[in-house]
């Protein structure tokens, strides 16, 4: 909300010597935040009060035209003038040689010099508002220049002050005054200047005139109009709205349309109480306020057809909706210069109801704005006769109508506050002599109980909607006003954690563990790169890479900024393989990507809903996602990660179930896809090599990884405990077999453990798995024509002495024979052993 | 292919080997038979595809097995040469990075604040990104006629119709409710986590960002907790005494509400554009918690009081580093990256 200083200044009684900027800061520190201090006219330096003397065609140019102009000098000035309202005896904004121009209101501003226009000496200009920085305040036609005879002012006056302009509009941020209906209006900020300047408050008297009843008749139909008052007027011709009123109308960015409109725009800038006008003969003979029946339409003051629902309060006549209510106008009973006389409105509304029809139709006024803030209804009789006063030279005295029709319930709030209470929200104490005159500085009614060392407050109907309602609205009004630069700050002790609260943290100190354990080792070991993404799936990813059940399954948005992110994503690795492309554009040949973030879907998840609802949120677990490019073997180095990061969080990877699978919820694999599964059988990591964009699978090309942090944690601890060690020296023991692809490694490392008990998978290291022969295409046996070859070195060793050779050759023999066993089809080779 | 031919293979990188002087010859020996590209049993390895299925069936593992042989060969000579050198150490040639990463500027600095947090007794706790309106909204006091709903520009999520209401949250604020459900009072919490406006994006605002929030809940905690902790926090974060401005603001799940302004750590204080020649910057919203909020998370306000208080470590994160445009965060560049590779 914009505010003109001079305005305030009146109202609260401010001092001259309180600048503008300082005024802002103190309403800064104490009520609400000031966004910036505007010099009104700030490049209006320099113009002064023309009069026009005589006007002579130019004699080489039809839409030119010379002025003798009057500036005060000791000569008159010649000026060459475009103007179209130029006219003898008008007063017009000089400009003389030597003073900064802005061209038509465009570009740079331009020193101005005596100059010939089309063979004419032109000495200075006479200037148009934008010309001088005054376009915003003064409304004039294409060509115009200012008129500024109904200001007055002698030649050669500098037009800021006869136009008042050595004035500071005060923006004031609306998102500060949300919970502050009083504060919509410049009373309720002249009422917290003279609370925080202690000077006396300078509002106008009203009183009410003595008139009849409005010359129509209004019917309030529902509740959710909680205080109405109209009146009726005759307008009289030629009336006009006076510089003092546009200036706050201009700054509020209300556009002058009518003497009595502006005058009601005005007069809620001032109370905060919107005001309504309706051609009074377009309406007819009566106004009712009711809810809109599901069939109507209106078209507003802004052309808009509508269609109203259940529940928009609306203003009739017997034959349509003339007005939605607290929000606009309709374009029929608009007041138009044709206007003789105007029925007018001051009422409030339902905030709620007010709020929900302006947010359907995205519809935000200046009163709906007020009204959704909760006004105080107490005002609205005031309120109105504030406004017919000040129409006064604009009306017909006698023509002038009020009726109250609804007469709000009086509802003024008491809080009781006591003095302890005080002390221990703010951390020390005030004296309540203080208090007292701070809440009688507001307009609090406050009775002190020096006893019980209570304070009994009564709260001003304009604080009592909502806004101050509990001892602590009380508190905050003397902390604030007390001011906060006085506080002295002291650190909380820190309290010792209870027992309770540690145990019930250790799952979310093991989720924060396992992000820092994966950053540590994916950083330290392998050199990646650490991403944070956003939570959006892009169009092109979901429409390629999902089947349609697996979209089923994903959370979508209901608004979107951007149309190709409408939905969450459900994996990280898209924006990291898009990271991990961007690189590889940029020429990096290998490298390692990851985040640590959620992903969402529709499953349930481990949040509750809360309020009445006992669901649960949908899923979003914490997810490690890992993409690499340009590694060879990709499966190897993908699950060592795996087994790696496991050991590191004190999970035991062996008890990971790994397999090859088919399908996965997303397309992004190629024909190489591999899933981990826990103990429980969940789902702990699935990776795979990714299809290049042509659908090739090439392994160097690209990985990805994913592990859902929480089943793997879920997973149970290992427990590392010492183990002696062995003093005797081991054997190592290579074989390679040679066999079918389908034997797997886990079923050979289970004929090694058949035969010789107490040897663990760490005894057990492969060598290296290199394929022999070639596929013929076609075959019928093309699985078994390609075979595998694996060498392994066993590690063997006693506890008690140092093995014999022909006793490792013996068991070299008697593995291979459980292996030919196993797999018919094997060839098996002993090689060379040695001792370690 | 030949079996004499492997042998010979063997026979020559022995003698090869045996003759090897010093580290730098048995380097050499080990490039002329095991070299990435060209070492001659590399090559053979690599000749091996090409045979027919029988001689591959043998001469594979052979070779390979060559391969390992000849490599531990290597290995063992080489320990045995760098014990003693002659060669003169020129201590001003580049070091040999370690082939270490880079963690984002966002971690950097939520580790930070978690240890700062930490060591002041606060217990880190998260919470869910996509929250229920009744967390979001309702718990905090803000029914949802209540006119700031406006402040924050929401994502809602699509769900059915009558079905209950979900967003991206809009703060970090939630949290406050779901510790205070979960660990009762007294309790001294931050939350550090994504939260996400539904607006159009700038040099200065994002869809989703970094906020961090903090909680105290105890008996007698008031107004000088609240503007002292946060000072204590400033100086732990910047090295430095920081002077802090509490000025009214409203946020409806605090009474009082305040923003806290924090001197312009560019000027001084002394104002530059950076503050809009303020000498402030806006860093955080605080306030008691209000009754309403407490009781939603369960706890008697009547004993206990608190204050919370939540900022943008996003923003921290621009001023910190200088980071000119907030988008960078999130896009990930390379260039980032580079920067920070190593810091970790």
């Amino acid at each position: 909300m914009n505010i003109l200083y001079s305005e305030i200044k009146k109202l609260a009684n401010i001092p001259d010597s309180v600048s503008a900027y300082e005024f802002a800061e103190k309403l800064t520190a104490h009520t609400v935040e000031v966004d910036a201090v505007q010099p009104l006219a700030p490049e209006c330096s320099g113009f002064v009060v023309g009069v026009i003397e005589s006007i002579t065609p130019h004699p080489d140019a039809d839409r030119l035209k010379i002025a003798t102009v009057n500036h005060g000098g000791t000569a008159l000035a010649q000026v060459v003038c475009g103007g179209v309202n130029i006219y003898e005896g008008m007063r017009v904004v000089y400009a003389r040689p030597g003073v900064k121009v802005r061209w038509h209101g465009e570009g740079d501003p331009v020193t101005l010099e005596p100059v010939p226009v089309r063979g004419v000496m032109s000495d200075g200009m006479i200037c148009a508002a934008n010309e001088v920085g005054l376009g915003h305040l003064i409304v004039q036609k294409e060509k115009e220049v200012v008129d500024l005879t109904a200001w007055g002012g002698v030649p050669g006056e500098d037009i800021a002050r006869v136009l008042g302009l050595d004035d500071y509009c005060i923006e004031v941020d609306n998102k500060s005054i949300t919970n502050r209906p009083d504060l919509w209006g410049y009373w309720g900020m002249a009422r917290e200047a003279s609370a925080i300047f202690g000077t006396k408050l300078a509002l106008p008297e009203i009183h009410p005139p003595t008139s009849g009843s409005a010359d129509i008749e209004f019917e309030v139909q529902t509740d959710r109009c909680l205080a109405y008052a109209g009146a009726t007027v005759r307008c009289i011709q030629g009336a006009h709205t006076p510089w003092s009123i546009l200036k706050v109308l201009a700054i509020a960015g209300i556009v002058s349309r009518h003497p009595v409109v502006d005058r009601a725009n005005y007069a809620m800038l001032m109370t905060g109480q919107p005001f309504h006008a309706f051609d009074h003969d377009k309406v007819g003979e009566k106004i009712v306020v009711r809810l809109a029946d599901k069939v109507e339409t209106f078209v507003g003051l802004d052309g808009t057809p509508r269609l109203l629902e259940d529940g928009d309060i609306v203003i009739a006549n017997k034959k349509e909706v003339l007005a939605l209510a607290g929000i606009i106008g309709g374009r029929e009973s608009a007041v138009t210069d044709m206007t003789t006389r105007i029925a007018l409105e001051s009422a409030v509304f339902d905030g709620l109801a007010i709020r929900k029809t302006s947010q359907r139709n995205a519809l935000r006024t200046d009163a709906s704005a007020r009204y959704e803030k909760r006004l105080d209804p107490t005002r609205t009789e005031q309120s109105l006769h504030y406004l017919v006063e000040l129409l006064r030279d604009v009306v017909d005295v006698d023509s002038i109508g009020i009726t109250q029709v609804v007469q709000p319930s009086v509802q003024e709030g008491v809080v009781n506050v006591s003095a302890s209470k005080i002390r221990s929200m703010l951390g020390f104490s005030v004296d309540h002599i203080r208090i007292e005159s701070i809440l009688a500085s507001l307009g609090f009614g406050v009775v002190y109980d020096t006893h019980d060392d209570i304070f009994q407050i009564s709260v001003p109907s304009w604080r009592a909607t909502g806004d101050i309602a509990s001892p602590e609205d009380v508190i905050e009004e003397i902390a604030r006003m007390y001011g906060y630069a006085y506080i002295q700050g002291e650190p909380v002790q820190a309290s010792a954690m209870r027992d309770d609260m540690q145990r019930m943290h250790t799952a979310t100190d093991a989720r924060k563990r396992a992000g820092d354990v994966a950053r540590a080792l994916l950083v330290g070991a392998y050199g990646a790169h650490e991403c944070i993404g956003y939570p959006f799936l892009h169009e092109n990813d979901r429409k390629k890479y999902f089947t349609e059940t697996a979209q089923a399954g994903l959370v979508g948005l209901k608004n979107v900024v951007n149309e190709e992110e409408r939905y969450l994503r459900p994996t990280q690795i898209f924006g990291l393989m898009n990271t991990a492309r961007e690189r590889m554009k940029a020429g990096t040949r290998k490298g390692v990507v990851f985040e640590v973030g959620h992903v969402f879907t529709m499953d349930h998840g481990r949040y509750d809903i809360g309020g009445h609802d006992t669901g649960t949120l949908p899923a979003q677990p914490l997810m490690l996602t890992v993409v690499g490019w340009g590694q060879e073997s990709w499966f190897e180095s993908a699950k060592g990660f795996v087994e790696a990061y496991l050991r590191a969080l004190d999970r035991d990877a062996s008890s990971l179930e790994w397999n090859m699978v088919s399908e996965t919820s997303n397309k992004v694999y190629g024909n190489q896809c591999v899933l981990a599964k826990n103990h429980a059988r969940e789902d702990v990591s699935c990776m795979g090599a990714v299809a290049r964009r042509d659908g090739v699978t090439v392994t160097a090309h690209m990985f990805a990884l994913e592990l859902n942090v929480d089943t793997l944690l879920s997973m149970p601890s290992m427990q590392w405990m010492y183990r002696p060690g062995n003093p005797y020296p081991t054997i190592s023991l290579d074989q390679t077999i040679e066999c079918d692809q389908s034997v797997t490694w886990y079923q050979v490392l289970d004929g090694i453990q058949r035969v010789q008990h107490g040897v663990s998978a760490d005894d057990v290291q492969v060598q290296g798995i290199y394929f022999v022969g070639s596929t013929q295409v076609g075959s019928e046996h093309e699985a078994a024509t390609k075979r595998k070859s694996i060498t392994y070195r066993l590690e063997i060793g006693s506890p008690f002495r140092t093995l014999q050779k022909h006793e490792a050759i013996s068991l070299q023999a008697r593995v291979r024979n459980q292996l030919l066993d196993m797999f018919p089809s094997m060839t098996c080779e002993s090689m060379e052993d040695g001792n370690h | 292919m030949h079996e004499d031919i492997l042998q010979g293979l063997e026979k020559r990188f022995k003698e090869a080997l045996d003759t090897a002087q010093d580290a730098v010859s048995v380097e050499k020996v080990r490039a002329q038979f095991l070299g990435r590209s060209s070492g001659e049993i590399t090559l053979m390895l690599k000749q091996i595809a090409e045979l027919p299925l029988e001689d591959k069936q043998y001469y594979g593992p052979r070779v390979q097995r060559l391969k390992t042989l000849c490599g531990e060969a290597v290995e063992r000579a080489l320990s045995a040469h760098l014990t003693a050198t002659d060669e003169v150490l020129d201590p001003t040639i580049p070091g040999g990075a370690p082939p270490v990463g880079s963690l984002h500027p966002l971690t950097h600095l939520w580790r930070d604040l978690e240890h700062i947090f930490s060591r002041m007794g606060f217990l880190v706790v998260d919470g869910p990104e996509l929250e229920s309106e009744y967390y979001n909204f309702e718990a905090l006091n803000i029914p949802s006629w209540h006119p700031a709903r406006d402040m924050q520009d929401t994502f809602y999520i699509d769900t059915p119709v009558g079905s209950p209401r979900f967003v991206l949250r809009t703060h970090t604020s939630p949290v406050q409710i779901r510790a205070m459900r979960t660990y009762g009072a007294p309790l001294q919490i931050v939350a550090p986590g994504k939260v996400f406006r539904f607006e159009a994006t700038d040099a200065s605002h994002d869809t989703t960002f970094h906020q961090v929030e903090g909680l105290v809940v105890g008996h007698g905690i008031g107004l000088t907790h609240l503007k002292g902790t946060i000072e204590a926090f400033l100086f732990a974060l910047w090295g430095r005494e920081i002077a802090v401005r509490l000025r009214p603001g409203y946020f409806p799940f605090t009474e009082p509400g305040f923003e806290i302004d924090m001197q312009c750590q560019i000027c001084g204080g002394s104002g530059c554009p950076v503050c809009k020649h303020h000498g402030w910057v806006e860093f955080m919203g605080a306030g008691l918690v209000h009754p309403h909020v407490l009781r939603a998370g369960g706890i008697d306000p009547e004993h206990y009081t608190g204050f919370a208080f939540g900022f943008g470590l996003t923003r921290l994160a621009l001023m910190k580093y200088k980071i000119p445009d907030v988008r960078m965060l999130l896009s990930n560049s390379l260039d980032m990256s580079h920067q920070l590779q190593g810091l970790i």
